[in-house]
């Protein structure tokens, strides 16, 4: 009780928080001296005696104060504190470099902490469970096509499932969209169909109702769905009676069981069904899931991959005869993460690299004005230490100084993170977000590493002419003050050798800036294969409760190609089963074939090409250039023999002489689109070439090379795909034939929606997204990094003529003029310059490097880039130097020479 | 042989300053300075100042409590008061200085004899 009221007394004076303190025991003190006087001078002593007196009597006064204060809070903590208090003063006392040095360790390490949130929040973590670390796909390679097969069949779910001792559960989803029949019209939604565990092993409960029971997921089941936290507060406004009521998803009715918490992202869909998967079903070809499962705790990849190609090899042993894909496939794990971020990890770490050289270069900055401040105090430390200051007490206070720069950096820094980082979010389009922008939050661990090195470095080097008092005679260097001729040649080639560093590091990313806007610019004058200028596209996806047969869907499109065809202002339309452009990957939909004529003894020999089907009019429609023979037309009908349409590359690949058309393909296994998977059984089918069409960018990847591919005629398909995608061309502005187009189709069936509106213009746009993305916090990078690398030159510079005006001084008296000392300071700053230039050189040539995967038309070390990019540093740099060196020329030598 | 060296036994000032101010009541510490002084009768020495460290840890530890006052000047000084715990505190020290000093006494008569 007695320790806790003086503990508590203590703690409260050593900060100060019982104020005017220190001014009532000076008063307390007075009156005490004074009573005594006045005592004395009734003894009879005069008043100076009195006084001395009463000095005398009462003891060391300032000694009294100092116990006082010593024991009226921590003596440690008061010292902090008065420490603090002074090194406040001090910073105040120098005002502009103090702004200064706060001002770039916090741009620092703001920025770097906002882009790394980013980086982080869009990049890295697009999807937020908590298994997801070991959340994985299993796929098949196929060497011989050198495809992955991501779908597979209801044995080879059931065969995997059984490795327990590698996977802690397996579960099979397949993607799928809906029309979600809820208000005026019907809309579409992305769905998933997932067995009863898929939801319940990504640990994540629902916030309302449960997930799906076993007994919903048998064939036959009760049709249940649960819902997507944003379409249930969009379509159903947050209802929380909404359990148990019917919904209805491509006309069939399901009741709502559970509902999931916000930003859960599962296999990007909104509304989730059971699978209901026949697991009697023994038909190993008939491949349409994909296998999801979590690898136990401890569990690597190597061993898990180990187990699935045992797996592997036992099913090539079974049943490799009769099913010839089982011969050299191997099953591996695929993580989620990987899945989503693996493309664009090279752009992670070029952003990354970024940051870190941005946070090093401001540190190195903030490191050169540290220590040219620091030197300068050299004298007023020596002074200090001259009147009893101990080594420990001035090391306290430098520390004390430093620690509170970084401080107040680091607090100035979490601003600047966190007023940027809305910024940054709001810059970018929302669909280059692949997060929702709320969940781009400030890094805690990026701010803690970025705040680390900021005060790890303001520590150091606010320590440094400390260590050097250590090692010198402190009484020299009150002789000889700051001012020695020449400065102190340890901190200048400190110094040097950061701002050269600090150059280095900004060529090093202005260069990888450079090249991502070279390959940038290249991207898109690249050649896409069509015109996409005044093009709209929309999607159809028929439901198969009113599309069942063959003659429905086929019949459908074409009435919808006719009639919007017939719509005034419309050139062309057409209809494709993949929009172009808009896959992120390049697997896409794809199919084995032979080449009649050529020995196809084993299986291997088998040929695998991308597929899409079209109507007639999708080649005019699309602006894509015929190179031979002829388009598909309406004469390839139903009846009429099948016929193909492949692109050049398909061509150079198989026919190097050009002699393909009127050569056949036989067609085999169907790989990449669930919906296709239909015809997996069905006969196989031989194919007659009669056109060859330029390439087309098919994909987002939009720098990959085309893969062989085939376009086969929808009239022809006995089991036409019931998702297509329509492609239109006007001669007016596209978003114009909207609402006619929307009329056309309304009148062939009322209740389709039309879904994923856009114009190919804009189609193209999101493509170059994440590049444009990348090439814009880069640039933002850039930016700064110039920046804040001649400011580092500048303050060197200055520093180091303000150091030397005595040595200047001398000169301009023997006879130097203006020029010659403007000379002096502008090659001593190009020197600095140019070495650290050329580092950069050498040091991009090797880190630009890492980055090749991100570039398009042009090498990592590509001369003229990086010349471009030399000569720009170089530039500002200079720049940077002629302010130092005017101010040089402008130091009056008696002036220079009487501050002594 | 040394003079009495009239030093404040360590620990006996807050005794010595919590008796005066029992006796006195409210006091300032110019004022339980002169009165140490008079009752000593000039015997104990003390350096004025430390008074001021143990006023403030008595204050601390809640055995004496300050006021800001009108000294017989008119002008501003600070009070020091007894406070309850104070005086239970002054009857347990009291105590045991009695039975110290007691102990000591008995020590060197007993060496002396």
């Amino acid at each position: 009780m007695q320790r806790l009221r003086v503990f508590v007394s203590r703690t409260l004076e050593s900060f100060g928080f019982v104020r005017a303190s220190r001014r009532e025991l000076d008063t307390e003190l007075s009156e005490h001296l004074q009573l005594l006087a006045e005592e004395n001078i009734r003894r009879g002593m005069n008043a100076d005696e009195a006084r001395a007196a009463a000095h005398r009597e009462f003891g060391g006064l300032e000694q009294t104060k100092e116990k006082y204060r010593d024991q009226r809070g921590w003596p440690g903590i008061s010292a902090l504190w008065r420490d603090v208090r002074y090194g406040s003063r001090l910073l105040t006392k120098t005002p502009a470099l103090s702004i200064v040095i706060i001002l770039i360790l916090a741009v620092g390490i703001g920025s770097g902490t906002a882009i790394y949130s980013l980086i982080d929040a869009c990049l890295l973590r697009s999807n937020t469970y908590p298994v997801v670390d070991r959340w994985d796909v299993v796929r098949a390679y196929l060497p011989t096509q050198k495809i992955y097969a991501n779908y597979l069949s209801t044995p080879e779910i059931l065969e995997v499932k059984q490795l327990t001792d590698i996977f802690e559960d397996v579960g099979a989803v397949h993607g799928d969209g809906f029309a979600l029949s809820a208000g005026e019209f019907p809309e579409r939604v992305g769905g998933t169909h997932v067995s009863a565990n898929a939801i319940t092993m990504t640990q994540v409960a629902p916030i309302l109702g449960r997930t799906f029971l076993p007994e919903e997921d048998r064939p036959g089941g009760p049709l249940v769905a649960m819902l997507s936290y944003e379409l249930w507060h969009r379509k159903f406004s947050g209802d929380r009676n909404i359990l148990g009521k019917p919904i209805r998803l491509n006309d069939v009715t399901y009741t709502v069981v559970g509902v999931m918490p916000p930003h859960f992202d599962f296999w990007g869909g909104q509304v989730w069904i059971p699978l209901q998967l026949n697991l009697a079903d023994q038909n190993r070809s008939d491949r349409r899931n994909w296998i999801v499962a979590v690898v136990r705790k401890g569990v690597t990849e190597k061993q898990a991959n180990a187990r699935l190609q045992a797996l592997s090899m036992q099913l090539a042993e079974r049943y490799g005869t009769s099913m010839p894909e089982y011969r050299d496939w191997t099953l591996a794990v695929w993580n989620i993460n990987e899945a989503v971020i693996g493309g664009i990890r090279p752009a992670l770490l070029t952003l990354a690299a970024a940051v870190a050289f941005l946070v090093l270069i401001s540190s190195a900055n903030v490191a050169i004005l540290l220590m040219a401040r620091s030197t300068a105090r050299m004298r007023e430390i020596a002074v200090r230490m001259a009147l009893g200051a101990g080594p420990r007490q001035i090391i306290r206070q430098l520390l004390t100084e430093s620690l509170l720069i970084a401080l107040i950096a680091a607090i100035a820094g979490v601003c600047v993170a966190i007023a940027t980082l809305p910024l940054l979010v709001h810059m970018i389009p929302s669909e280059w977000l692949t997060t929702f922008p709320e969940l781009v939050r400030v890094n805690i661990r990026a701010l803690a590493v970025a705040c680390g090195i900021a005060g790890t470095v303001g520590v150091l080097f606010g320590l440094a002419p400390a260590l050097q008092l250590a090692r010198q005679d402190f009484v020299e260097s009150l002789k000889e003050g700051g001012s020695k001729i020449g400065g102190d040649r340890r901190g200048r080639s400190a110094r040097s050798g950061l701002v050269v560093a600090e150059i280095a590091m900004s060529l090093i990313v202005l260069a990888a800036c450079a090249l991502m806007l070279q390959s940038y610019r290249r991207l898109q004058g690249i050649d896409l294969g069509f015109r996409p200028d005044h093009m709209l596209s929309f999607e159809i996806s028929l439901p198969e409760a009113r599309y069942a047969s063959r003659e429905q869907i086929a019949g459908y499109f074409e009435r919808a190609v006719a009639s919007i065809q017939a719509l005034p202002n419309v050139d062309a339309s057409g209809v494709v089963s993949g929009q172009p452009m808009v896959d992120r990957t390049v697997d896409l939909a794809s199919r084995d074939f032979s080449i009649e004529g050529r020995p196809t003894e084993d299986a291997h020999a088998n040929e695998n090409a991308n597929f899409r089907i079209v109507s007639p009019g999708y080649f005019r429609t699309m602006g894509m250039r015929l190179l031979q023979g002829r388009e598909l037309s309406v004469q390839d009908g139903p009846k009429a023999p099948l016929t193909v349409v492949i692109n050049e590359s398909m061509v150079r690949v198989y026919w190097p002489d050009g002699d393909a058309l009127g050569k056949r393909v036989r067609l085999g296994r169907v790989y990449g689109r669930r919906e296709m998977y239909a015809s997996a059984d069905a006969p196989e089918v031989v194919l007659t070439i009669v056109g060859i069409v330029a390439d087309v960018k098919q994909t987002r990847v939009i720098e990959q090379p085309a893969r062989p591919e085939m376009y086969l005629a929808l009239a022809q398909q006995t089991d036409p795909p019931r998702d297509m995608a329509f492609v239109v061309r006007s001669s007016i502005d596209p978003t114009q034939l909207l609402t006619s187009i929307r009329g056309a189709l309304a009148i062939i069936d009322p209740q389709q929606p039309v879904d994923d509106v856009n114009t190919m213009d804009q189609i193209v746009v999101d493509a170059f997204g994440p590049k444009r993305l990348t090439l814009f916090l880069l640039s933002f990078l850039a930016g700064i990094v110039l920046v804040l690398s001649s400011v580092g030159l500048y303050a060197a510079l200055a520093y180091s003529v303000g150091q030397r005006r005595h040595e200047i001084g001398i000169r301009v008296a023997l006879g130097a003029d203006g020029r010659d000392i403007s000379r002096m300071v502008m090659s001593h700053g190009a020197r600095l310059a140019l070495l650290g230039v050329a580092i950069g050189i050498a040091a991009s040539l090797v880190l630009t490097r890492l980055m090749q995967d991100l570039l398009y038309g042009v090498s990592a070390g590509d001369p003229l880039t990086l010349a471009g990019t030399a000569l720009l540093l170089t530039t500002v740099a200079l720049a940077a130097c002629f302010i130092p060196a005017r101010r040089a020329t402008q130091i009056d030598p008696l002036a220079a020479l009487r501050h002594e | 042989m040394t003079p009495p060296s009239g030093e404040v036994l360590q620990g006996t000032l807050d005794l010595i300053v919590l008796k005066t101010l029992d006796a006195m009541g409210p006091q300032h510490g110019y004022g339980i300075a002169v009165r140490i002084q008079q009752v000593s009768e000039d015997l104990l020495k003390l350096n004025q100042g430390t008074l001021y460290p143990a006023l403030l840890r008595l204050e601390q530890r809640g055995w004496i409590s300050s006021k800001w006052g009108v000294s017989e000047n008119n002008r501003k000084a600070k009070f020091y008061t007894l406070t309850r715990l104070g005086r239970r505190q002054l009857a347990t020290e009291t105590e045991s200085w009695e039975r110290m000093a007691a102990v000591i006494q008995r020590l060197i008569r007993t060496q002396g004899a």
